[in-house]
Formats: C-alpha cells, structure tokens, sequence
C-alpha cells in the first residue's frame, strides 16, 4: 500500500487498537506493523497529536520486564472521534469502489 | 554510534520542531532503548533496528507537515565569522595544523628507527644485547601508545579547524562534512578491532614493567660491556680491584675489535702475525692504575699479510672515538717488525701520540692538540701538520718529512735519509725549532717564532740546500751546506 494511503488512515488504525487495549507505542507500531508495513517513526507523530487534540491520554504503567511505560488510553472525545473516523472511512471506502467499479459486497 | 550520539543526533535533525514537540518524539526512542536494555539488548542492536535518526526526522517533519526543505535551516554566510576565521587562519591555522600533522607523522617514522635496535647484537655482549634489545622494544611499544594518541590528537585538531571552515565557508552548521569531520578518529578506528580496553593495559603495563626491569639488569652489568663498542663477549667480567679480568673477543677478524673504554691509557701492539696483544689500563683519579692483558688469536690463512687488518683498527678506533680524550688518555701503538704496514694516517686527535717502529711509505699526523713523537721508525714521505703540542722525531730514516703549522718546540734528532733526494721542511712553527744529527740533503725552516737550532756531528756531510728564513728568534747552525 502505498505511504500516502497508508498515511491517512493510520490515525484510523492507531484510534481503533487504543479503543480496544490501552497500549504503549512500540507495541502499537508492532500491531499494525504486524498487518501493513510502516515505519515505526510515523507513529511517534500521530500518538502526540492524538493527545494534544484531546483524543487520547497518557498515563505510566510498571511493567514487569522493564522500565515503567508510558501508556495511551483513548479519551470520550476519542472514542467519539474514531466513530466518525469510521463512518468517513467506510463511506470513503464505498464512494472509492463504486467509482472504481468494485461492488461493495465483493 | 551509541544511545547518546543517536539521541543528540535525532535532535539535531528534529531542530525545526519547538522544543515540547522534540522532546516527546525523544522520549518515545529513550523508552525503546530503555525497553531494549531490559531485554539483554544492546544499544547497537537497537540502533540496528531503528531507522537512521535522519530518516526518523524526515518522517516525523513529514506527520508535522514541515517538509525538510523547510526543516534546513537557511544556510548564513556571516562576512564576520569569515573574517574571523581567515584570521585565524594566519595566526594559528598556519602553525598549528602544521605542528599537529607534522610532529605525529615524523614521531610515527621515526618508530621506524626501532629496527636499528637489531644492531645491538652485534656490538654487545648476548646476554647484555638481549637485554638491551628487550628493554629498547618495550620502549618503542610505550612510544606506539605515545604516537597513536599524538596522532589522534594531531587529526582532531585538524579535522575541527577542517569542519569550522565548513561551518562557516556553507553557512551551514550541519554540512555532511561536519559530521564526517568531527567523527574522524585514529582510535575509532583501532576500536573496530574490538580489541578490549584490557588488553591494551596490560600490553602498555607489561612494556613500561619490563623496560624498568631491563634498564634496573642493565645497570648492573659492567659499563664497558654495555653499548654500541663494547666488548663482544667476555668470560668473566670481575670488578676492576682485581687484575685478573680476562675479555676473549669473540670475532672472526679484527676489524670487529671495539674498546669502548672511558679515562684509560689504551695499547694495542702485535708480537707476531698470529696474535694481538691487547692491554686496558685503568686511570682512576686515585691514581690506582691496572692492567688488563688479553691476547686473540688471529687467523688471516687466506689473506696475504698486509695492513688491511690494521687500518681497520685504527678505522675503528675513529668510529667509536676512541682517539676522542673523552675516552682515551694516551694512545701507544708499536707496528711488529715483520708486518707490512704501509701508511699510518692518524687524524684529529686531542692526546699524545707517538709512533715507534713505523715502517711503510707513508706517515702522516694532523690535527693533533697534544704532543707527537715518531721515533726508531723508517718510511717514504712523513707529514705532520697542525699540532698544538711538541714534537720529537727521532732515529728514522726518511726521504721527505714536513712538519708545519705547530704551536710549541720541534725537535728533530738522528735522521739519515733513504734517498739522494731526502728533505726536511718544518714551516709555520711557534715555539723553538732544534735540529740535531739530520742527515738530508735539504733543510728548509721558515716563519718560525722562536730560536732555530742546527748541528750535525759529523760535519764533513755538505747539505744541497740550507734555508733558514723569517725567524723572529735567534738563528745558530754549524752544517756545511753548497748553497
């Protein structure tokens, strides 16, 4: 995929994982990387904005295996946002096929 | 690169974003790395899995939206920081670049030196070289330390004038070069051996305990054993109250003989063909005087006899300054009847010399600071020139001597020449000049400061030439002569 593509839909991506686990940021750049190959420096980027927009919040956690870790939990604000981002993507996804000529139900 | 150098040079590259910004950014690799330390990983390892800090900006500027166009800071070219630096480049530039690539560089060739230390077995006692040699290898290890650290200092220097020229000539003060330039290092690269730092401890402690050691044996060897001259080897060495010493040169021929003797009266004579007979006298300022006789056999099957042998003697007594007074006090060397030497050449020397039983072509004595004698000896043509002190010739048989520019008394007695062309000519002489029983058909004395003596006994013998002229002393001769 190409990194512009990628790029648009990351927030999208990272809003989603947060939603379901709080987690810290290598292992959210491991998640998506896991699916589509990033590099692990644009994720650095988005967590800060998604924070300073008041999507997400950060909080330390003692971890076991190390130094204590700086963790993201999604805000209401957030998991508000990542509905619409959602709603916008899935319409976007459908307007884009439709003109492209693929049916939406595959 | 370690954590510290990846971390300054991901903020360097972060500059355009405020400072909040950056150091969050930060704070995200600080986490991995510390992650990363918890996990048994090295700092190398990490750096091996993230991106290089200049890709890491370039995509972080991109999620900021600031292009790295805009990222690079405008590049200022300031007139007076170029001023600046131009003159200090005359001032400094011009002598310190030139100290800091010329002294390492020449320190660095002249380690080369090192393997001179091989001569040492030649010139040394074995035990004693193998000493020396070990103590002169330590040393030349410390000093590779010493030139490696010049040279790494030598280079920084030269490369941060290098990189600040950068910085200021392209107004920009992260140019590749300056990175490049700043990160130049000797021992970076001898770190890439990944040699440990224990090991070159112990290597530089090793080499300064054993110079010490070597230098601590060494002192305790005799002092004439020791060094370029010393005696080859010897069986025993005693200490100098006894007279007992015996020195066996170890040699095939004679030209390796070497004395290396310090305030000692020093003769070397030959009774026969086969032997040399070799005598150290010790001056001690007490007065206390030794001998040291030694004796070598020498064996010269396959050359004819000729005086090769002993110029090579005398060669090597000018090698090792022996005739230095630094070293010798008199110098006696009596020719053995039955050897052919043909010339004696002996030059500046600041002891007494005196020749006995000289036979051969040619004499000749110059630039001696003390007094000559030449006696019992017979030979061709004799000169002797340039001395301070007197000089007595005495019972030779010539056919041409010329003694000039002397500074105290000349004393010529019983010479009878070998041929019908004999002559005497003394010139340029200070002191007085007494000539008695010279039997040669010409004499001629001139520019001479004192009193001029001359009488044969037998005055029926009519000399060809007598010419005596410019004397400022008194002139007395009672020799017939034609002119």
């Amino acid at each position: 995929m190409s990194t512009q593509l990628k790029k648009g839909v990351l927030e999208l991506c990272v809003l989603n994982i947060l939603e379901r686990q709080d987690s810290y940021g290598y292992d959210i750049y491991q998640e998506i990387n896991s699916n589509m190959f990033i590099s692990e420096s644009t994720i650095y980027p988005i967590l800060r904005k998604l924070v300073k927009e008041g999507l997400c919040t950060t909080y330390l956690k003692e971890s076991t295996e190390g130094p204590p870790r700086k963790y993201f939990k999604t805000t209401e604000l957030g998991d508000t946002k990542l509905k619409s981002l959602k709603d916008n993507w899935l319409s976007f996804y459908k307007t884009v096929n439709s003109m492209i000529g693929v049916t939406n139900n595959g | 690169m370690d954590k510290r150098s990846f971390i300054k040079q991901l903020e360097e590259a972060l500059r355009p974003l405020n400072a909040d910004e950056r150091r969050e950014i930060i704070s995200f690799y600080e986490d991995r790395f510390n992650t990363a330390k918890f996990e048994g990983k090295s700092e190398q390892d990490i750096i091996k899995e993230l991106e290089s800090p200049r890709e890491i900006a370039n995509n972080v500027l991109n999620e900021y939206g600031v292009t790295v166009e805009k990222a690079t800071p405008s590049y200022t070219v300031n007139i007076l920081s170029i001023v600046g630096i131009l003159c200090f480049d005359v001032l400094v530039s011009t002598w310190l670049v030139t100290v800091a690539v010329v002294v390492p560089l020449s320190l660095a060739a002249s380690w080369f030196s090192y393997f001179g230390a091989f001569l040492v077995f030649k010139y040394s006692p074995f035990f004693v070289a193998l000493t020396q040699f070990i103590g002169i290898t330590a040393g030349y290890v410390i000093y590779l330390f010493v030139i490696v650290l010049l040279i790494e200092l030598g280079l920084r220097i030269v490369c941060y004038v290098l990189s600040w020229h950068v910085q200021v000539f392209t107004g920009n003060k992260d140019h590749v070069l300056v990175g490049k330039l700043q990160n130049a290092s000797l021992i970076k690269l001898i770190q890439r051996w990944n040699i440990p730092l224990k090991t070159y401890g112990i290597v530089l402690g090793s080499a300064i305990l054993t110079l010490i050691a070597s230098v601590i044996i060494l002192s305790f060897v005799n002092d004439d054993a020791v060094g370029i001259g010393g005696v080859l080897t010897y069986d025993s060495v005693e200490t100098y109250e006894t007279t007992t010493d015996t020195y066996t040169y170890d040699t095939d021929s004679v030209d390796e003989i070497h004395v290396n003797f310090d305030l000692m009266t020093v003769s070397y004579s030959a009774d026969s063909i086969d032997e040399i007979i070799v005598e150290h006298y010790h001056n001690y300022d007490n007065g206390f005087i030794e001998n040291h006789s030694d004796t070598k056999l020498l064996t010269l099957t396959d050359t004819p006899l000729n005086s090769n042998w002993f110029e090579s003697l005398l060669s090597v007594f000018e090698r090792n300054n022996i005739f230095d007074g630094h070293h010798v006090q008199e110098l006696h060397i009596t020719v053995p009847n039955n050897f052919e030497l043909t010339s004696l050449d002996i030059d500046v020397v600041s002891n007494p010399i005196s020749v006995a039983n000289f036979e051969g072509e040619q004499l000749q004595l110059s630039g001696v600071s003390s007094s000559i004698s030449v006696i019992e000896s017979n030979f061709g043509s004799g000169g002797i020139n340039n001395v301070s002190g007197n000089i007595l010739i005495s019972d030779l048989e010539i056919e041409e001597l010329r003694i000039d520019t002397v500074s105290s008394v000349v004393t010529i007695e019983n010479v009878i020449s070998s041929s019908d062309d004999s002559k005497v000519h003394v010139d340029v002489v200070s002191g007085d000049v007494d000539l008695s029983e010279v039997y040669v058909r010409d004499v001629n004395i001139s520019t001479v400061s004192g009193d001029i003596t001359y009488y044969n006994d037998d005055t029926t013998y009519v000399l060809d030439h007598l010419h005596i002229s410019t004397v400022s002393g008194s002139t007395s001769h009672s020799v017939p002569n034609k002119k």
